[in-house]
């Protein structure tokens, strides 16, 4: 709009980098998009048509097929202008009376460079072109086939709202919005992927979110230079913080609620078009273990589902190793009976301890990725072949022992509880298990120590990633290893809510 | 440079292992109980090692390997290359050491389970009576599959049989290493004829200065496990004469409360011991004595104290005439209580011991009779 106000000075920049711009006559400006700009598109519909007398002006409709609503179009752009009888005038004039008085459109917008131009046309507007001006009307009439909001498949809940997002960007702000009718919440709409042009939106508490978080955030999605952004996971790794770690420093999910949650505890989240997964940072190691559910049922059975994956999380990086060097670095530490029972199934085997923990590890993540893609029915067939074949079989063919299938089985299933850190886990299980075949439970614990330390060592968005781990205070102990009752939630999560410490206010604290 | 000095503080820890090794389980043979047998001149090693069969359906069969030697770990060594296998001792339950060895000396029987890391420190210690650790090893168990399995299960529950007095390794050791005091260990016997003899836990050896010097009976190492300050779970039988009726009364002990008191008398140490008994009445048979009246109950708690005090009293002098070592402790308490004193007679102290006085009083106090509070009486 502020075309006019400015064009001494645009004509001036569009000159200097060649911009092409409208002329008077339309078929001239038709050409243009029909055999240049959007040359050897055949869903680029043209449509002509005239206005009614007096003023006879010849216009021209130009839209995407199956991007935009037809309806809309027809009833709200065509029709007014073959209806409404337009007064005398020209050029700029008139494009600012049409789309003033004619247009019916709730989005509507002049330019007259050919480029933008084409660019909202493939975004899924319709522009209007005048015989006679070198401008046009740009009309937001974008529509197309949408997925209904649905429960979401990644992480489904007992108790708690079945509703996730969809590919739309702007649907999922809405699902945001209603979750926190708040003026204080903020979402900025940002544009990344030269290609791509996909939609971004940066959504943050402006009173609870640390203004230093949000300018750091955008600042990274800002800098971004990539031709396309097909899912959150490109941002994801663009603007993470440790490139050489498995541990997630950006969170995503499906869940408006959880998305809700993170914001008010200071978190800045981002939406991305054309996926249901948003980003929640910054991200935390101590994130993993919490699950939503855990807010909405009783504080203490949700503090036991969070010991629960705690203990999954040792068992499942941690069991192969202790069982490795166990038997073949300390039998002594296995009570007799265990030990004549687990020397009795290794008799026959003909593979090393070490070499049984790693090719059987191996299978199971065989099996389970071979599982993660494949349809229902045949899905089945996968964990029949696992469990017969290579359970069964493999040990009655001596190829491996039975305690070793117990033993992979458990740290499997265990695996399966915290699932946001299954890349991490399966490499700290092979990281282990080499280590313990090598030095026993010294190696180990080596090992151990190194994780800490890698741990000690990270951040995400400028918090330390053990943050309200490594220290004992009561307020940091009620949302890490518990989930501490509402009533005790003071504060929101140390360094994270810097704008408004205070969760739970009018509470004596 | 701070990783450097980082990843070379990290591999200098890889120097300070312990002693262990990779090895493969299936490549080890557990020794369950280990025997040291004396052969002029030498001594001989009896080791039982668990022998795994089958796959499916497992079996573990013990096998009793021997071979001599002139230390233990030349023994061991030469078992291992004349059975072809590795043994791992660390899973040993009980070592057996042969009567000849411990009348001998019992040290180099023990001094290697202790200096070597692989044993336990829990290892249950036994001295084989009237026969050789290899007889025992040899012997057959009535249920349990070896004969070291069998000898801990008994352990386990040696507080319902109390004819023996468990020693773990690492109490036989304090025991040695202490002042004024000397070592008991449980004694095997075998009972029976041929090869269906069977190993019985019962009695105890008592050493003086390292060396066995007697056997203690089932029921004297009752008394003495008492005298220790151990409760017990076993049968506690007493005569009793009551006005019109006499018979057997049996007990069982629930607290056992033992004082050792060391005193100074004219220059001269003095034991006093005082032992508190609460027993619970078990069995009357066809008694009838009427425990609600104080008399009655006096006069029962007063056989109770009796029993038990003629049992220590015997047991003392058995052990200052026959053996002349102070199994008891009282050099060592002594020792604690009036250094001064023990001091004077440190040297000699065994002498001294054999003259020393002691006095024992035992109260008995009877303070259940299961679930009746009267002698069940017929009426015609």
């Amino acid at each position: 709009m502020f075309f006019w106000r400015k064009r001494g000075r645009e004509q001036k920049r569009k000159a200097e980098k060649g911009v092409s711009t409208l002329v008077k006559a339309l078929e001239e400006n038709l050409n243009r998009f029909q055999n240049e700009v959007l040359k050897d598109d055949d869903f680029i519909i043209y449509r002509r048509f005239s206005t009614p007398e007096p003023a006879h002006f010849t216009c021209a409709l130009i839209y995407a097929d199956n991007m935009v609503e037809h309806c809309f179009l027809s009833d709200s752009v065509i029709r007014p202008l073959m209806r409404h009888p337009l007064p005398k005038l020209k050029g700029r004039d008139l494009i600012k009376y049409i789309s003033h008085h004619v247009i019916y459109g709730h989005d509507v917008d002049v330019d007259d460079r050919v480029n933008n131009l084409a660019q909202e046309i493939v975004s899924g507007a319709a522009v209007v072109l005048v015989d006679g001006c070198s401008a046009a009307i740009i009309v937001d009439a974008q529509g197309w086939e949408k997925r209904a909001v649905s429960e979401p498949v990644s992480e489904s809940v007992v108790r708690g709202p079945r509703v996730g997002f969809t590919e739309d960007v702007g649907a999922g702000a809405a699902l945001l919005r209603r979750k926190l009718k708040s003026p204080g919440l903020k979402m900025k709409c940002l544009e990344v992927g030269e290609r791509t042009k996909t939609k971004v939106v940066l959504a943050y508490l402006e009173d609870v979110a640390d203004p230093g978080l949000v300018a750091e955030v955008r600042g990274r999605i800002e800098q971004i230079k990539i031709d396309g952004i097909l899912e959150s996971g490109y941002i994801e790794e663009l603007i993470g913080d440790s490139v050489k770690t498995t541990l997630p420093t950006v969170g995503n999910t499906e869940r408006p609620d959880v998305v809700a949650a993170k914001l008010l505890e200071g978190r800045v989240a981002v939406l991305v078009d054309g996926t249901p997964f948003a980003l929640t940072m910054p991200y935390l190691f101590m994130e993993a273990f919490q699950a939503n559910e855990d807010y909405f049922k009783h504080w203490i059975g949700a503090s036991f589902s969070r010991f629960l994956r705690y203990l999954s999380f040792f068992l499942t990086t941690s069991i192969p190793a202790l069982y490795l060097s166990l038997i073949t670095f300390h039998p002594r530490l296995i009570p007799t009976e265990l030990v004549l029972s687990i020397s009795a199934s290794q008799k026959d085997v003909p593979f090393p301890a070490a070499v049984e923990v790693v090719v059987l590890g191996l299978m199971f993540e065989i099996l389970r990725e071979g599982g993660v893609r494949l349809p229902q029915p045949i899905g089945q067939s996968i964990s029949i072949v696992g469990a017969i074949v290579l359970g069964e079989a493999a040990v009655m063919a001596h190829l491996v022992s039975a305690p070793m299938i117990i033993v992979i089985a458990i740290t499997g299933i265990s695996g399966f509880v915290i699932p946001t850190l299954h890349n991490t886990t399966v490499f700290l299980r092979l990281f282990f298990v080499l280590l313990a075949s090598v030095l026993g439970l010294y190696g180990f614990l080596l090992g151990f120590i190194a994780l800490l330390i890698h741990l000690s060592s990270l951040h995400s968005f400028g918090i330390p990633y053990l943050t309200s781990l490594s220290s004992f205070t009561s307020q940091d102990f009620k949302d890490t290893l518990i989930r501490g009752p509402w009533w005790r939630m003071f504060w929101r999560p140390r360094r994270i809510g810097a704008g408004d410490r205070v969760r739970l206010r009018g509470t004596q604290l | 440079m701070r990783y450097r000095i980082g990843a070379v503080l990290c591999g200098l820890l890889l120097l300070l292992t312990g002693c262990w090794d990779y090895r493969e389980l299936e490549f080890i043979d557990f020794v369950l109980g280990i025997g040291i047998d004396q052969v002029e001149p030498d001594f001989k090693l009896v080791a039982e090692v668990i022998k795994v069969e089958g796959v499916q359906e497992t079996e573990f069969a013990p096998e009793v390997l021997t071979t001599g030697g002139r230390t233990f770990l030349s023994s061991a060594r030469s078992l291992e290359k004349e059975a072809g296998i590795r043994l791992f001792w660390a899973h040993a339950q009980v070592l057996i050491i042969g009567e000849e060895v411990a009348r001998r000396e019992v040290l180099p029987a023990v001094e290697f389970a202790i200096r070597d890391p692989e044993f336990r420190t829990s290892l249950l210690l036994f001295v084989a009576k009237e026969c050789s650790a290899e007889d025992i090893f040899k012997s057959k168990s009535p249920i349990a599959n070896s004969i070291s399995d069998h000898l801990r299960n008994v352990a386990e529950f040696h507080r319902r049989v109390p004819t023996c007095f468990i020693q773990k390794l690492w109490e036989f050791r304090q025991t040695l290493q202490m002042d004024g005091i000397s070592a008991v260990l449980p004694t095997i016997r075998l009972l029976g004829e041929g090869p269906d003899q069977i190993p019985v836990l019962e009695g105890s050896a008592a050493f003086r200065q390292g060396q066995m010097v007697g056997f203690l009976d089932g029921e004297e190492t009752r008394i003495y496990s008492l005298l220790k300050g151990k409760t017990d779970r076993g049968p506690l039988v007493v005569e009793w004469e009551g006005d019109s009726e006499k018979g057997k009364i049996t007990y069982v002990i629930r607290s056992n409360q033992v004082r050792i008191k060391a005193v100074e008398q004219e220059k001269r140490p003095k034991i006093s011991i005082d032992v508190e008994l609460g027993v619970e009445l078990m069995e009357l048979g066809s008694l009838t004595p009427d425990f609600e009246d104080p008399a009655v109950l006096s006069e029962l708690e007063r056989g109770i104290g009796a029993e038990i005090e003629g049992q220590i009293k015997n047991l003392i002098t058995k052990a200052q005439t026959e053996f002349k070592s102070d199994i008891f402790g009282f050099g060592l308490r002594l020792k604690q209580r009036i250094p001064k004193i023990w001091r004077l007679y440190e040297e000699d102290w065994e002498q001294v011991f054999s003259d020393l006085e002691v006095d024992v009083q035992v109260l008995g106090r009877l303070v259940a009779t299961g679930v009746l509070s009267k002698p069940l009486r017929m009426r015609e």
